[in-house]
């Protein structure tokens, strides 16, 4: 009984010791996010993407907006946004104008606050060049606004920096950057930064002549197998065997536990009339479901 | 269990308060963006496609603002949606033969510098199976049982029961974790 008793004790003290560190890690998660994340920008990046398409919901837009270029910068933005989850930041860094969408909420201090928070720019500038290869390719975008006078009201021109690089140390050095440390021209008129983007790719190493291409090109495919009575679902766990993950690896990709896996392949086997995995895998093949090459 | 409820219950203004909806939105934004980024990354995702997926689910909640009753729940709801749909689009991109005319966008980089404690935490969280580990993402962000199992469409008692099966594995993991 006793030490049935202090099993239990001892049980317990284990769990809240667990519990203090889940509660302990997911603090320093909150902490590490805290300096990573920009919550002013997101939201701005939040209000430009709806900007453009939520009518009457914001007010001060008309007048702070003129009808033409900045216009297509939102609806830009806005498919980038809608399209992101997916591919995974095609445009990737975006800082954008607080001041220039004059919707209300977004700032709270004293209405001097600079329009967009170039430390913030550059900081992902640089964030961007660490993370690119040496050799990628590299290109920036930059809108600027010169705001005549500081009313906010006024604006004048619209002018787009585009630079182009084969390195990408040679960004930080292009017009656009000095834009955002040259406070000089703050005197004659105010340059606000609208937009900012940052795309860069891999170098492609090989370059194809048409001739190489018609090459590469794959043979017509033979017909294609198909597949009678098999789930939308049972096609994905197809899919994921023909490119050769286990049940558990299934599992953690399809958000489904390895039971719930093994099942799937199971009944796929019976289905498909197949004696082991190795024919689930010619099934797939043979059904397109993986590209045979690669 | 502290059940916390949402700040802005008042969501649904009428629609020409728009202006006071959008303070309001811009204050639970500030409050839930970060907390919201860390619950995607307890599910299961990495620091840069939380991000990713915080943003586009309170894009939805800004555009549909007045119509939600208990935002805090709703994010997180939507997130977990996102995040399912976003895997499920990755893995239907087939790849292309050859590379294509535009080259592909390489992601920049959010750097999450986690601590030691952190990356265990999140470590054990994605070994465990996904129903308690939801159960367990939602338990973080303080909902109680009665609210989560609403969520999910379970009942409560199931919950408690995936929170306890939680807990149990959790300190099982730990102990591994700590033994290497």
């Amino acid at each position: 009984m006793n030490r049935r008793l202090r099993d239990a004790f001892r049980g317990k003290a284990s769990t809240q010791a667990t519990d203090a560190a889940v509660s302990r890690g997911m603090a320093d998660v909150l902490a590490a996010l805290d300096t990573a994340v920009d919550d002013d920008t997101a939201l701005s990046r939040i209000y430009t993407a709806a900007g453009t398409t939520v009518p009457g919901a914001t007010p001060g837009q008309a007048a702070a907006t003129p009808a033409g270029a900045p216009g297509t910068v939102p609806s830009r933005r806005r498919l980038a946004l809608r399209s992101a989850a997916a591919v995974a930041a095609a445009l990737s860094a975006a800082a954008v104008a607080l001041a220039a969408t004059g919707l209300p909420g977004t700032r709270r201090g004293g209405p001097e606050r600079p329009a967009v928070n170039t430390a913030y720019v550059v900081k992902r500038v640089d964030r961007a060049l660490d993370a690119a290869e040496p050799g990628a390719i590299a290109q920036m975008t930059i809108t600027t606004r010169n705001t005549a006078t500081t009313s906010g009201q006024s604006v004048t021109a619209t002018a787009e920096e585009w630079s182009y690089a084969d390195q990408w140390r040679a960004v930080t050095y292009t017009p656009a950057e000095h834009l955002l440390y040259d406070e000089s021209l703050s005197t004659a008129s105010v340059y606000t930064v609208v937009s900012y983007q940052t795309r860069t790719w891999a170098r492609q190493t090989q370059t194809s002549s048409p001739a190489a291409q018609f090459a590469d090109r794959p043979e017509p495919l033979p017909p294609r197998r198909e597949l009678d009575g098999i789930t939308e679902r049972e096609r994905e766990v197809l899919t994921l065997v023909g490119r050769g993950l286990s049940n558990a690896e299934i599992a953690a990709s399809l958000f489904i536990s390895a039971a719930t896996a093994k099942a799937h392949v199971a009944r796929l086997r019976a289905k498909l009339d197949a004696r082991d995995r190795v024919q689930l895998v010619i099934a797939a093949y043979q059904a397109g479901l993986v590209p045979p090459s690669r | 269990m502290v059940t916390v409820t949402a700040g802005p219950e008042a969501g649904a203004l009428p629609a020409g308060c728009g202006g006071l909806g959008e303070v309001e939105f811009a204050e639970f934004f500030r409050a839930e963006h970060k907390k919201l980024i860390r619950f995607v990354m307890a599910i299961g995702a990495g620091g840069e496609e939380a991000a990713e997926i915080a943003q586009v689910t309170l894009f939805k909640a800004f555009e549909g603002w007045d119509g939600i009753r208990a935002p805090r729940a709703w994010i997180r709801r939507v997130a977990v949606n996102e995040l399912t749909a976003a895997r499920q689009a990755a893995r239907r991109e087939t790849p292309a033969a050859a590379l294509p005319d535009a080259p592909v966008p390489v992601p920049v980089a959010v750097a999450v510098e986690l601590t030691e404690e952190a990356r265990q935490v999140l470590a054990a969280l994605a070994a465990l199976p996904p129903r308690q580990r939801q159960v367990m993402a939602w338990i973080i962000d303080g909902f109680g049982a009665a609210e989560i199992a609403r969520e999910l469409g379970v009942s409560p008692e199931s919950v408690r029961q995936s929170h306890a099966k939680a807990r149990k594995n959790l300190g099982r993991l730990y102990a591994r974790g700590s033994q290497r």
